[in-house]
């Protein structure tokens, strides 16, 4: 059989399998109208397209705007900070500075700043302003609640202002005695934050020697020294003992540890401005004993609380940091340390390795040993749970 | 070409094939109301993607294509409950033997079948409406004649 032979019938079967179909079901117009609802659908779908486009932009440029404020007002490496007599610059964890604002009653009054340190918490700015000139600068202990912004005084004062020349007159409402001296000067928190020591400006005989006094102006506390012309105490981390110098600011000075009883006086080395590490283990202090190099030959010496070099120092004067090195300071950890010469700022590891220049200038611009105020860079406490 | 040329074309391929249409898509679909809206869905996807189609290959194809992607989608019972009926009018080997046959094919077997005898397309247009090269065509419809014809005989042996 040929294959025409059953074509017909492959023709039947199919028309048997499905009848043919007459046009009367044709309708163009319906399928059009199937068309444009799809249609209409994928403008709107564009349109919301559009509209998506346009708040993810909006919402890129929001995250931007708020991510330069945050980096204007957090203060990031690299922006310069010049010293506001109405704020303070401290460093947090990582090393940057972000400013701490200070109430100030006027702000060219708040100029004279002798010390400063920040609570253990991190929640409190204790400065010492010393009176300088005319009687226009409160001399005394200034605490801020950087939280709430409330600030008090010890001694507790008043103030006025006195016409035409508007300088400001300040009247003590109790005795300005109260902190020992005139003019405390650099300020260490004890490890709690329940207590605060400094030095006093100026010392007599009756004065000489470590003060503590709580913030709330009670628990007035002197350790006295042997040492003449104590200057720059740290606590040790177990709130027993200080490491501080003596002698002269900025000249010839030792570095000496005691008890806070003012027992078992101990010389470290000649040098100033020591900072007892946060693990207990490690003194640093800036080495100032070489001779007529001056200034630029200051190094940062790490040594035991009993005197022994941490650093390998093949001369007297050899030490870690930058040449220049006027004080320092422990990150909170322990990991890092925080060093300013004259006009710069310095961070480097615990060992001295890896150090890095920040681009800010200094606190004080060099002007801090002329009054007897340099100040320890301030840390940031972190936050807990973070670990470097 | 112009969107609206293309649309005058796709009218006018429905306009004179639309029996065909929704016979090859019965054959898929297996119910009548079925085709008819897969007609209608199909022809509506080919105004509506009329811009993709740029010219490629042949229209009537693809709006094929079209049609029998819909057809595929609507299809609820296989397509051999088609089979069956009565007997034809000459008697014989019996015309519901062959449809039988016809049911039984492969899905690619019958669909080029369908296309070719009902729709009258070209080689090229069941490839396009298909997807498949025109050789594969050609030796799809091969087959399902050899196997339609060994029914033939076998029926007549």
């Amino acid at each position: 059989m040929s294959s025409i032979d059953w074509m017909p019938d492959l023709a039947a079967a199919l028309d048997e399998l499905v009848p043919p179909e007459d046009r009367s079901r044709a309708d163009w117009l319906d399928v059009v109208g199937r068309v444009r609802p799809r249609r209409r659908l994928e403008l709107g779908q564009r349109r919301g397209l559009r509209l998506a486009i346009v708040v993810a932009v909006l919402l890129l440029l929001l995250a931007g705007v708020a991510t330069a404020t945050y980096l204007l007002v957090r203060g990031p490496v690299g922006r310069v900070l010049p010293l506001v007599p109405h704020a303070f610059p401290v460093l947090d964890a990582r090393g940057h500075i972000r400013e701490i604002p200070r109430a100030c009653p006027r702000a060219q009054f708040c100029g004279d700043v002798s010390g400063a340190a920040l609570s253990p918490d991190g929640k409190t700015l204790a400065v010492s302003t010393i009176e300088f000139g005319a009687r226009s600068t409160f001399p005394g202990l200034h605490f801020t609640d950087l939280k709430s912004g409330v600030d008090w005084r010890i001694p507790n004062v008043r103030w006025r202002e006195v016409a035409p020349l508007r300088t400001i007159e300040y009247v003590f409402r109790d005795d300005e005695r109260r902190l020992g001296c005139a003019a405390p000067i650099y300020l260490s928190w004890s490890p709690t934050g329940s207590s605060l020591a400094y030095t006093c400006r100026g010392q007599q005989i009756k004065n000489r020697g470590i003060w503590t006094i709580r913030p709330d102006g009670t628990g007035l506390h002197l350790t006295p020294t042997h040492a003449v012309r104590a200057f720059a105490p740290s606590w040790s981390p177990d709130g027993k003992r200080f490491a501080f110098a003596s002698g002269e600011i900025g000249g010839h000075s030792s570095v000496y540890v005691i008890d806070r009883d003012g027992r078992h006086e101990r010389r470290l080395g000649a040098g100033a401005f020591p900072d007892w590490s946060p693990d207990g283990k490690t003194i640093l202090y800036t080495a100032t004993g070489c001779g007529d190099a001056g200034l630029s030959s200051w190094r940062i010496r790490l040594v035991t609380p009993d005197g022994r070099g941490v650093t390998p120092t093949r001369t007297r004067c050899a030490g870690v940091g930058p040449r220049g090195s006027e004080i320092a300071s422990w990150s909170p950890d322990g990991s890092r340390i925080a060093v300013e010469t004259t006009n710069r700022f310095y961070v480097m590891n615990a060992n001295g390795a890896g150090l890095e220049r920040l681009r800010q200038k200094s606190y004080t611009s060099g002007i801090g040993l002329l009054f007897g105020g340099l100040i320890r860079p301030l840390w940031q406490p972190q936050p807990k749970g973070i670990r470097r | 070409m112009d969107h609206p040329d293309v649309w005058s074309q796709i009218e006018s391929l429905y306009r004179a094939h639309f029996p065909q249409f929704v016979r090859v898509a019965r054959a898929i679909t297996g119910d009548r109301e079925s085709a008819l809206e897969a007609v209608q869905e199909g022809f509506a996807d080919a105004l509506r993607n009329a811009t993709q189609w740029a010219g490629r290959g042949p229209l009537e194809g693809w709006v094929w294509r079209c049609v029998v992607n819909r057809a595929r989608k609507a299809r609820r019972r296989p397509v051999v409950e088609l089979s069956g009926g009565e007997p034809s009018s000459n008697g014989g080997p019996g015309d519901s033997e062959l449809g039988t046959r016809l049911a039984a094919l492969p899905e690619r077997q019958r669909l080029v079948v369908f296309l070719r005898y009902f729709a009258d397309l070209e080689y090229r247009e069941i490839g396009a409406a298909l997807g498949i090269e025109t050789g594969t065509v050609s030796a799809t419809l091969h087959a399902a004649h050899t196997n339609l014809r060994t029914a033939f005989e076998e029926a007549h042996a």
